[in-house]
């Protein structure tokens, strides 16, 4: 067994006696960091293990937040404006008026007349 | 589940979005909201104008800055004030643009002068840098500072060459004549005209027009004539040459054409008038309250252009300045209508309290003021909102107008695709009148018409009239002063809550449909006359029934323009009569009837009848008719002076040739008659060919001293005229003198 042992350990000496391991400081500063860029690589390369489930549902939750608030921004702005852009003029009674204001008053005389 | 990422994906991630959303909010964004607030300002939203004026101010780059000026603010300002204003309103006429927008898209001036200000000033020599400089020199004009438009005019011509300076150089003389300086403009017109635009036909054509005033100013407006005529002719060669070019190209005429076309007619009749210089008018647009209207549309339109919209070719077109002032010069003379142009808060709540036939006449030489003041609408109190009314009789009450002498009350009733309006009481005093219902009952008014399977027959809500129990009817009330002129009136613009006031519609549901107003509703008009016959013949007193037998029969006399239904009618009419003496529609009617038969004892008898139930005021209409009935007798003594009554009252004058064939079968001088025709001159703008009269007159006054036997020709006219009061075809069919026939052809058309 240990002839057998030994042999291979010759073996592999024979066949790595060229190589030389020289980055054993490399290891050593990812390993163990000292200076700043050491430290700030290690933290570039480290992984992180995101819960895919509870950040992807927090991200939903904050552009759905941010959307609704945009859309209403500008739903405000246009609701008034999408009535006036069928604003239209009628002739009644031998007046002008805005439609809607029309419509508008004569809906209020028969609400009041059914009251 | 769990991903698994290193921290410098997450940065880089991270960037990438940020990188996004940065180019999101200033290049996508912007671009976004520029064409949100394009559209915004193109459908005419609130907010539009102020949303563009953010994004004009935010563009992203010069070249974008000026594109967007040069199209919505250039572009939709027009050069010409006939393009500018919501309403147009004149005699007898108010058009509205019709813009379905809320905010107006016209910038007002304070918005857009910088703007203009800032294209006309700097940058390329393209087109809309004239407009914007002619836009900015009506401003100018309008503030009083024609220096400040001159400059900019002689400023702007030197950067650009060719046709585009000679069109400034235009605006530049029509603003120096506007100044007063005729000799300058006409100095400046002649250098035009010494150096011919090379490409822009229509250029030659507004010169000789803006130079034919001037030559009318100097009393040259033979020169003014020839040289209008120079240039139709010379127009019509380009395009006789244009047309064998391009066979394809239709039969049209040019704006220019059709304004000399225009202003070629207003000279024949300045030399016929034998014009010796033009005119100023001049006024102040307030209203009655006595703010100044400033920068409103003025337009002083020659007769012959009040039957169209009005046109940028028209001549005296104008801005009022700060004071509500304005003026134009070198008016040529002739007959004109006053129009306004104004924008929707301009009008609101408001009318120019202007009547069918107010014409300006401009004389020789003249400087006229031509003031004009808005009054505030009516309110109206009662009837109103929808209220039903049931009662015997009706009250309409308004608020008082200061000044009114008396007020006429109009009911309006819906027909097949419109509304039909009818007085319903003229010449009340008080501003609250209580009616029986009947009176409104009887209220006839026109017949209306609709289509049924391709064929026109009576529309019978129209034969119903104000009879109807289920119709939604309005009114309105007009106001007077001592002197028949128009104050104001309860219709017209009410854009906002403050303006809108009480709704003018009321239901009046006093009586209810009868079977034979069923059957009449149902279109089964025989039907329904046999039906109110019965009940008349069971109750004389049955108003209704009575009224509409007169109604049925009316409608079909219109409809088929046939004297024998009219026959029938007549009865009834007189047993109206006898049941109210003072109806004045049936006693006119009955005039006319027998006017139309020639029956002379009947008509007098008639007419007298309905002088006296209008108490001694018969309407100009009714008074020339008769008039006319006179002179059919030969009562020309009796005709000329109901005649000359009439004139006074109906300044459309459209019986006048009537009144000059009774003075001259009465013996009366040319020169006499001749005075007449053109102290009263035929008002028609909306026919064509109506006839000039005192043209006529002259014609037959030359043709009379042609031939040398003032009796003999004396003689032929009065037997001329008889044969028109006869109405003998044959006999004005041999006619041989053009110029009598020309008369007597005119005179058939008088009604």
């Amino acid at each position: 067994m240990d002839r057998e042992l030994e042999s291979i350990r010759n073996k592999l000496d024979e066949e790595m006696g060229e190589l030389r391991f020289s980055r054993a400081e490399d290891v050593l500063r990812r390993t163990h960091p000292r200076s700043w860029r050491d430290r700030l690589l290690a933290f570039w390369n480290k992984e992180l293990e995101v819960p895919v489930l509870p950040v992807g549902l927090s991200l939903a939750v904050i552009l759905a937040v941010v959307a609704a608030d945009r859309l209403k921004g500008t739903g405000h702005g246009q609701e008034p404006g999408a009535a006036a852009s069928e604003r239209q003029l009628i002739e009644a009674g031998g007046n002008t008026y805005w439609k809607d204001d029309y419509e508008r008053a004569v809906a209020a005389i028969e609400a009041k007349d059914q009251s | 589940m769990k991903l698994r990422i290193k921290v410098k994906h997450l940065f880089a991630g991270a960037f990438l979005t940020a990188a996004a959303l940065v180019l999101f909010q200033f290049v996508v964004a912007p671009k976004l909201q520029l064409s949100a607030a394009v559209q915004d300002y193109e459908s005419g939203k609130a907010g539009g104008k102020t949303g563009l004026l953010a994004a004009i101010d935010s563009a992203a780059s010069e070249t974008k800055r000026r594109e967007l000026i040069r199209q919505y603010m250039i572009g939709s300002g027009s050069e010409s004030p006939s393009r500018s204003f919501d309403v147009y309103v004149g005699p007898g006429s108010v058009i509205s643009m019709g813009a379905p927008y809320e905010e107006s898209r016209l910038w007002s001036w304070e918005e857009k002068l910088p703007y203009l200000l800032e294209y006309a000033t700097g940058g390329t020599a393209d087109i809309d840098r004239i407009g914007a400089v002619n836009q900015l020199v009506r401003y100018y004009k309008s503030e009083g500072r024609t220096e400040d438009g001159l400059a900019l005019l002689e400023r702007t011509e030197m950067s650009f060459g060719g046709d585009w300076a000679k069109k400034l150089k235009l605006e530049r003389a029509k603003l120096v004549a506007d100044a007063g300086d005729a000799g300058e403009a006409m100095r400046l017109a002649e250098e035009l005209e010494a150096e011919p635009a090379a490409i822009d036909k229509d250029l030659s054509g507004k010169v000789v027009a803006f130079k034919a005033q001037l030559l009318v100013g100097q009393g040259k407006a033979k020169e003014a004539l020839e040289s209008v005529d120079r240039e139709l002719a010379a127009t019509e060669r380009w395009m006789a040459e244009q047309k064998e070019t391009f066979p394809d190209m239709g039969d049209y005429k040019t704006g220019t054409q059709e304004t000399l076309t225009a202003l070629r007619e207003q000279l024949v009749r300045a030399l016929e008038d034998e014009t010796e210089a033009s005119a100023d008018v001049s006024g102040t647009v307030r209203r009655s309250d006595g703010k100044p209207m400033a920068r409103v549309g003025v337009f002083l339109r020659a007769e012959r252009d009040v039957s169209h919209s009005i046109t940028e070719g028209e001549p005296y077109q104008t801005l009022t300045d700060a004071q509500g002032r304005y003026e134009f010069k070198n008016v040529i003379p002739g007959s004109y209508q006053l129009y306004l142009g104004l924008l929707h808060e301009q009008i609101d709540g408001w009318t120019y309290p202007t009547m069918n036939d107010d014409w300006i006449d401009v004389g020789d030489g003249d400087a006229l003021t031509e003031d004009v003041t808005l009054r505030p609408l009516i309110e109206i109190r009662e009837p109103a909102n929808d209220a039903a009314l049931t009662g015997k009789t009706m009250k309409f009450s308004w608020e008082p107008v200061d000044g009114a002498a008396y007020y006429t009350l109009y009911g309006t009733l819906p027909v097949e695709g419109g509304t039909t309006s009818t007085p319903i009481l003229s010449r009340t005093a008080g501003s609250s009148v209580e009616l029986p219902v009947h009176v409104f009952y009887e209220t006839a008014g026109g017949y209306s018409y609709r289509d049924a399977d391709g064929k026109r027959e009576i529309d019978p809500v129209g034969v119903l009239g104000y009879s109807n129990p289920n119709l939604r009817y309005s009114w309105y009330v007009e106001a007077y002063d001592a002197g028949g002129r128009l104050i104001t009136r309860s219709n017209g613009y009410r854009l906002n809550e403050r303006t809108m006031g009480r709704l003018p519609f009321f239901y009046l549901k006093e009586r209810a449909l009868t079977d034979a107003d069923e059957l009449l509703m149902e279109g089964r008009m025989d039907e329904a006359l046999a039906e109110y016959k019965k009940a008349y013949g069971a109750d004389p007193q049955d108003r209704h029934s009575l009224h509409m037998i007169v109604r049925i029969y009316g409608a079909q006399a219109s409809m088929a323009n046939r004297l024998e239904w009219r026959e029938e009618e007549i009865p009834y009419l007189k047993r109206m009569v006898e049941l109210d003496p003072g109806k004045s529609s049936a006693l006119f009617s009955l005039f006319e009837f027998y006017e139309n038969k020639k029956n002379w004892s009947d008509t007098d008898e008639y007419y007298g009848m309905y002088v006296k139930a209008n108490g001694g005021k018969p309407d100009a209409y009714a008074q020339s008719r008769y008039a006319t009935a006179l002179m059919k007798q030969r009562r020309t003594e009796e005709a000329t002076m109901q005649f000359r009554e009439a004139m006074e009252r109906d300044p459309s004058h459209r019986f006048v040739g009537n009144f000059l064939a009774a003075e001259l079968y009465a013996g009366r001088s040319f020169a006499e008659v001749s005075k007449l025709a053109e102290a009263y001159p035929e008002r028609a703008p909306y026919e064509t060919g109506a006839p000039v009269w005192k043209r006529l007159i002259g014609e037959l006054e030359r043709e009379s001293a042609g031939e040398g036997n003032a009796g003999g020709y004396g003689a032929t006219l009065k037997k001329a005229m008889s044969a028109v009061f006869d109405d003998d075809g044959k006999a004005i069919g041999e006619i041989r003198r053009p110029a009598l026939k020309a008369f007597a052809d005119a005179l058939r058309n008088v009604n």
